[in-house]
């Protein structure tokens, strides 16, 4: 009698009958899996293990939980901002920043404009070192794809070929972001302040050394500034371009 | 034969089972729920009521952030929503942005919280999603705390909804449940992911391995608050937080279920992050960071040792209530022997 009492108990235990916990244990898995697929999977890592749980990707992006949680790391490193000058009518050079440490408040704002020039920055930077890389890459596949040809071993060719056309879409996709949001800002800029001319800047601020600082060098010294000119973001990206990789004879295909 | 073999892995399994089943599903009152939503709804309030000052800077058409950039930047995964893609005009951007605000600020109060919780959660994703580019951890963080007071009855305690029906009821405290556990759980979780994330990042940095990280943090004229570039002749100081501040974040999401070591990794949580808020200018991540650490708090907000006869689940943060009972050997071996 004791025992069947017992037993009923040990059931009340819990307040969700056993289907209803299995069931709310299967969503509480899938969330999970999702929160821990997010950072694990970032910037295409994994990608061989991963290629069939796209889904939870597609998922966390919905519920905007795919983040890397990549805080200060790997290093805490330089910073980005954007600064800008502009010739007004009466030939003044007028120089701003975005933010501007005193104008931009509150901090909140200051940390959104911050961030703004921080991804400007990344993309820029991100694209234009990635050409060198990526034009090595693709003339290594072409080369290998005509190899294959001239061996007889065409099947062999075609998945280089699509790693060509995906390198190449990638590469067009980093491409096509670093010039909407240059040719964005340069816009909002040019809307905002009217003037004759108008020239934009990352502005990269370096971190300086500790016995730079104790020699009694100030934080806003501009040896520790680096800009890249953004007034004509294409031009810019142009510049660094390599040649344009020919045609391997097919990966479009 | 086989089945004698198997058996300690089967007894096992069914012990993680149980354990699985009290860790998620065991009722839990929903007290700091109610006070979290309070302060993230707060956050919510505060972080779009900023966005108002340069609204169509950042979520027009023509402003700072093409929305071609968040497409791209999301090419690889489906799921990039926004309600920002069906209203530009100055007046209906203006309308949605009000009526978000005060969603948010009926959540903040508790006042038809569950309709109240979703719309919150929808605005704010729906923001991040627009505004890609101009984010940062406050918003990934306040995501998903908001998304779990949103599953979790936030609204049952602390709450207009809460007062509402004691009036007319009369009564006094709501029941603890399950699905404000399993809330408080899934923020458990997620923020022991997130540091963890965080802290294996960090292995890939030299100025990590160095201790020299927290000089880049101090050193940084672009967040610099306060200035801190006097230990620069201290540098053994800015070693030893590095140190500390590494060999934290790293255990934090082994060492926190400890309920020894629980409060030392919780202080030291408010110490980083308020130190981040102070002297880096970040204070709002500091202190969302410093919210979600709270999840690590007992349910009913009570501190341990508070009345004897607390049981050892209650230190650990489960409640007493009309379900909760202590599993004693009789009881697990009867679920060992198949009753769940």
């Amino acid at each position: 009698m004791n025992e069947t009492k017992s037993v009923s108990s040990d059931r009340s235990d819990l307040p969700w009958s056993r289907t209803q916990r299995r069931l709310a244990t299967c969503l509480i898995a899938f969330h999970l899996a999702a929160v821990i697929f997010a950072p694990l999977s970032m910037d295409g890592a994994f990608e061989s293990l991963f290629r069939p749980f796209r889904f939870l990707r597609a998922y966390a992006t919905v519920l905007y939980l795919d983040h890397g949680y990549r805080f200060f790391a790997p290093d805490p490193g330089p910073t980005h901002t954007i600064r800008f000058e502009r010739v007004v009518a009466d030939g003044t050079l007028i120089s701003g920043r975005l933010p501007d440490r005193q104008a931009t408040q509150p901090r909140l704002l200051y940390h959104r404009w911050f961030m703004l020039g921080e991804s400007l920055a990344t993309e820029v930077a991100n694209t234009m070192a990635s050409f060198a890389e990526y034009s090595t890459n693709q003339q290594q596949l072409l080369e290998d794809i005509a190899e294959l040809h001239r061996l007889g071993r065409s099947r062999e060719a075609i998945p280089l070929r699509a790693m060509y056309n995906a390198n190449r879409l990638d590469y067009e996709r980093r491409w096509q972001m670093t010039l909407a949001l240059s040719k964005a800002l340069k816009e909002h800029l040019a809307g905002r302040y009217p003037s004759e001319t108008i020239r934009i800047f990352s502005r990269r601020q370096l971190i300086p050394r500790p016995y730079d600082i104790v020699s009694g060098k100030p934080l806003t010294h501009l040896d520790y500034v680096q800009e890249i000119e953004l007034t004509d973001p294409q031009a810019t990206l142009d510049a660094a371009k390599p040649e344009e990789i020919a045609s391997p004879g097919g990966p479009a295909r | 034969m086989t089945i004698r073999v198997l058996r300690p892995f089967i007894e096992s399994l069914r012990a993680g089972m149980i354990g699985w089943n009290r860790f998620w599903f065991m009722p839990a009152s929903p007290n700091l729920l109610g006070i979290m939503r309070i302060l993230v709804g707060a956050m919510l309030v505060y972080t779009h009521g900023v966005w108002s000052l340069a609204l169509r800077t950042f979520f027009a058409d023509e402003g700072v952030l093409p929305r071609e950039y968040a497409r791209l930047l999301y090419a690889d995964s489906p799921g990039l929503w926004t309600h920002f893609d069906w209203i530009q005009s100055p007046w209906t951007m203006g309308t949605a942005h009000a009526l978000a605000i005060v969603a948010m600020l009926l959540f903040t109060i508790g006042l038809w919280t569950r309709v109240t919780a979703t719309l919150s959660l929808l605005f704010a994703i729906s923001y991040a999603h627009r505004a890609s580019g101009a984010l940062f951890g406050l918003d990934q963080i306040l995501g998903f705390l908001t998304l779990y007071l949103a599953i979790g009855p936030s609204g049952a305690a602390f709450s207009f909804d809460q007062w509402l029906r004691n009036k007319q009821a009369k009564r006094q405290a709501e029941a603890p449940s399950a699905m404000a556990n399993i809330a408080r759980r899934l923020m458990q979780v997620h923020l022991c992911v997130v540091y963890l994330f965080a802290g294996m990042a960090k292995l890939q940095g030299g100025s990590w391995w160095n201790g020299e990280a927290i000089w880049g943090a101090i050193a940084s004229a672009d967040y610099q608050t306060w200035d801190l570039t006097w230990m620069a002749r201290w540098m053994w100081l800015v070693n030893l937080i590095t140190l500390v501040a590494l060999a934290w974040e790293f255990s934090y999401p082994f060492l926190i279920w400890n309920r020894h070591a629980r409060l030392y990794y919780l202080a030291l949580a408010v110490m980083i992050h308020l130190g981040i808020g102070l002297f880096m200018g970040m204070m709002t991540f500091g202190t969302i960071m410093i919210i979600a650490n709270m999840a690590f708090l007992p349910p009913d907000l009570r501190m341990a040792g508070e009345g004897k006869e607390d049981s050892r689940a209650e230190r650990d943060g489960e409640l007493p209530n009309p379900y909760a009972i202590q599993m004693d050997r009789a009881s697990a071996k009867r679920e060992l022997a198949g009753n769940d």
